[in-house]
């Protein structure tokens, strides 16, 4: 393929993918309870993400090897198995949450309840696994996910003071609910420094063949794609906090985040709210199955690969297949979803150190990535990003009982 | 192994010292719950209204109106436990104000008379004023 057509396809769809339903309700939230002041997190978070998908992209171009195969490889399986029992649960509550954000999407246009709608959308994702391939899921749903910049629609016609959005990029403590305001924040860094991001995009990368002239546009995808994505993310907060935040509405449950548009766009509106949270967190939920039969196949050397048949994959394909299903069982029996995603983007946090450790290893090992290692930048920010990890798993829990 | 140990005790002991320093005062928690009152009657009044406008479908106007009014009386058990007096009698009189209200737009929604909605969204403005004006004199030292 053409490469300036592969980064224009890689940048949509980097924007179309950036939200999911962790990045949907942590902004929404913030955005309701303390206007523009969490601007900063997402800021950071975006920052960090952008250069560890950078680097997990490089290292899948440059190695030839997922992440999860340098890690095992390096370090062995007796340090890998601990990031993999992470890695799994955490998927497991996220695909759970982006199951319960379509479910809830479908419920705001239908009013029948999310709890049905778990099992017809665990078979939607299971069967777009089972038949679809890997171009689908990446630039199909995604720029179908292009639906979100409606939000970025909706600020520019709001007009939100420039001052203001200025003073947010700053942090700042607020007046009350400090603790509170300091779980949003832990929890928007982990909905964007999500872990299955990486596993995700490397194994992708192998899956495409990526090799070192994959370099560049690795660098744009990453860079520009999910630069502007975040834009995504700061409007769904801009636009809470221009909407519910002065009429006193914090967003406790999805149906008081589904009034965000309707002010703006009218019934519209109101579609394009559920369209957005629907297609958004089934293009997550479809990437989250992924990566774990990604890297559980990758970790007990299984043949695996979402563009071979499920019969040259069977136990790839069985792992998706049952991970789908069980995590449909937490919607089913009723959870609620928003609260599970921010719970589970909390918990998220306490995965980040092993996972994002070895990156400082890995992208200096010439064995691996040659001539393309780290740079001094690229380490500053890696370890900036490793201190922020380590801070934020310790924290994470304290956070989530008292302020959660 | 010893530093190990003092770092784990530390790590256990964390959320137990974070809990005991940011206890929130009666006071406090009264105020906040005051904050989610409000925020359900103003989700409820931005329903009815969007509902008044054709900007949101019947089916969600009816589910959302019938949670804000689950978690307006999950509210008043909590202040049934944690307000006392006359700042319990005066809350609770308000959340009952606020749930007949909420009642009377629920049926509106249900019956589809867009006439009738217009009355009750008036009265839940007034209440959703004297609620925030609750919440406000909360903050007062």
């Amino acid at each position: 393929m053409n490469k300036i057509l592969m980064i224009a396809l890689g940048i949509l769809t980097s924007i179309g993918g950036f939200l999911d339903v962790g990045a949907i309700a942590t902004a929404a939230e913030a955005g309701s309870e303390f206007g523009y002041q969490l601007i900063w997190a997402i800021l950071l978070g975006t920052i960090c993400v952008i250069f560890l998908v950078e680097m997990s992209g490089r290292l899948a171009a440059a190695s030839k090897h997922t992440l999860a195969d340098a890690i095992r490889e390096r370090f062995g399986i007796s340090f890998y198995i601990i990031p993999l029992i992470a890695e799994v649960f955490v998927d497991f509550l996220v695909l759970a949450a982006e199951i319960g954000g379509v479910c809830i999407a479908l419920q705001l246009v239908t009013g029948i309840s999310f709890q049905w709608w778990a099992l017809p959308v665990a078979f939607a994702i299971w069967i777009l696994l089972w038949k679809g391939t890997l171009g689908l899921i990446e630039n199909g749903i995604s720029t179908l996910g292009l639906i979100t910049l409606v939000f970025v629609f909706a600020t520019f016609k709001l007009h939100p003071s420039l001052t203001q959005l200025g003073a947010g990029i700053l942090p700042t403590l607020p007046r009350e609910d400090v603790t509170h305001y300091l779980f949003i924040a832990v929890s928007i860094l982990g909905a964007l420094i999500s872990p299955y991001l990486f596993y995700f995009y490397s194994s992708g990368a192998v899956e495409d063949k990526w090799d070192e002239e994959y370099i560049g546009v690795n660098r744009m995808i990453a860079g520009v794609g999910m630069g502007f994505g975040s834009i995504v993310s700061l409007g769904v907060l801009i636009v809470a906090a221009l909407v519910l935040h002065p009429k006193g509405i914090q967003v406790d449950s999805y149906e008081q985040a589904a009034l965000m548009l309707t002010e703006t766009f009218g019934y519209w509106g109101f579609i394009l709210f559920a369209a957005s949270l629907g297609i958004a967190c089934f293009g997550a939920a479809l990437e989250v199955s992924l990566d774990t039969a990604y890297i559980v196949a990758q970790t007990f050397g299984w043949n695996w690969g979402e563009s071979l048949h499920p019969k040259e994959a069977a136990r790839f394909s069985l792992v998706y297949t049952v991970f789908v299903f069980l995590a449909s069982l937490l919607m089913l029996v009723g959870i609620d979803p928003l609260q599970l995603t921010l719970f589970s983007m909390a918990i998220t946090t306490l995965t980040l150190p092993p996972v994002i450790l070895p990156f400082l290893v890995l992208m200096n090992d010439k064995s691996y990535v040659g001539e393309y290692r780290n740079g001094w930048i690229t380490n500053s920010v890696l370890i900036f990003t490793i201190a922020l990890a380590f801070i934020l798993a310790i924290v994470a829990i304290p956070l989530e009982i008292i302020g959660g | 192994m010893k530093r190990l140990r003092i770092i784990i005790f530390g790590f256990l002991w964390l959320p137990t010292l974070l809990t005991a320093c940011s206890r929130p005062s009666s006071a406090d928690e009264v105020k906040k719950e005051l904050q989610t009152i409000n925020s359900w009657a103003t989700t409820a009044h931005m329903v009815g209204e969007a509902w008044r406008k054709g900007n949101v479908p019947t089916p969600y106007a009816k589910t959302t109106l019938q949670k804000a009014q689950k978690e307006l009386h999950k509210e008043a058990d909590t202040l049934e436990k944690k307000a006392s007096g006359k700042e319990q009698e005066i809350l609770l009189k308000h959340l009952q104000n606020l749930d007949q209200l909420i009642s009377q737009i629920s049926k509106a929604v249900e019956q589809k008379d867009y006439n009738a909605i217009a009355q009750p969204l008036q009265e839940l403005a007034t209440e959703e004023q004297a609620v925030s004006a609750l919440a406000k004199a909360s903050e007062q030292p």
